[in-house]
């Protein structure tokens, strides 16, 4: 499980994008946090089949004031109410972590659904935040890559 | 960051940046599914505080709220339609429509040390509709 939070402003950046149907790019001054986990269940003897893969993703709702990159965590909200049956529920997520010039985590979800959304807003915050829970189609499980520890941009 | 919400109905509500306090927008899907579920959900919980009007010059609209949480399923008054809009820089980030929303959760909390009382609203859109749920945004209010 890697929890990799942003805490300090530029010192790491990261970068998540998804594809598909609609493709869009979550600013980097939007995202705050990744976590990847790999789900196993915890009572197994011995190594399991049932393994599944989690990515979470959480950070902020900005406010697009003049000539701003367009906030365009809105696009995760549509994404979370797509249906079942319509093929754009499956999209693909790329995230990246970039520190000091090195592409740290390059993680790529090609059959991605989510399964959690969720936006909160305050008035006492002046900006919005979103969290979304995404997961690999089970049986597409081979299919993420997991990369890292090359020069990137 | 400002919030507005207004609610259709027989006892419409309009509630203003003065009194909610915080919304929350939820897509409630089953999180042990392996693959793309059907059974989706849309949420919206809203707090907020229940100013009273001086004077009664201006009805208290967290009022048809709780009327609202009370009608009962037969009636088709306890389907209605849910607005909020998100306004922060004379933009709307987001303007969230349950179009055939029915309460889940309603509660509200009075007490002798906080001079106003806190409102709580959890809605959820009429599932089978769940399609009708929209999200808009990032236009000038």
């Amino acid at each position: 499980m890697a929890d990799l939070d942003n805490k300090g402003g530029d010192n790491m950046s990261l970068k998540v994008k998804i594809d598909g149907q609609d493709s869009f790019e979550i600013a980097k001054d939007c995202v705050k946090k990744v976590m990847f986990k790999t789900d196993i269940p915890l009572d197994s003897n011995a190594r399991t089949k049932d393994v599944g893969s989690t990515l979470e993703i959480s950070g902020k709702i900005l406010v697009a004031t003049d000539g701003d990159p367009f906030d365009s965590t809105r696009k995760l909200a549509l994404w979370s109410m797509v249906p079942a049956e319509n093929s754009a529920a499956y999209r693909q997520v790329t995230i990246e972590v970039i520190n000091a010039g090195i592409v740290e985590r390059k993680y790529s979800f090609p059959r991605a659904f989510v399964i959690d959304y969720k936006e909160d807003y305050g008035n006492t915050d002046g900006i919005g935040t979103f969290t979304i829970i995404i997961k690999q189609k089970k049986d597409k499980l081979d299919q993420i890559a997991i990369d890292g520890g090359y020069t990137g941009a | 960051m400002g919030f507005r919400l207004k609610i259709d109905g027989s006892g419409p509500v309009n509630l203003s940046e003065r009194c909610i306090t915080s919304v929350n927008f939820h897509s409630d899907i089953p999180e042990d599914s392996n693959a793309r579920a059907t059974d989706h959900g849309t949420e919206l919980i809203i707090q907020g505080k229940m100013l009273f009007s001086l004077g009664a010059e201006v009805e208290d609209s967290t009022l048809n709220l709780a009327k609202w949480s009370i009608v009962p399923s037969e009636s088709a008054d306890s389907y209605r339609k849910v607005q909020v809009d998100i306004v922060a820089a004379d933009q709307v980030i987001r303007q969230i429509t349950l179009p055939n929303a029915f309460v889940m959760d309603y509660r509200e909390e009075l007490d002798d040390e906080h001079g106003v009382g806190v409102f709580y609203l959890h809605v959820k859109q009429k599932k089978d509709l769940t399609q009708d749920t929209t999200v808009d945004g990032g236009f000038g209010q």
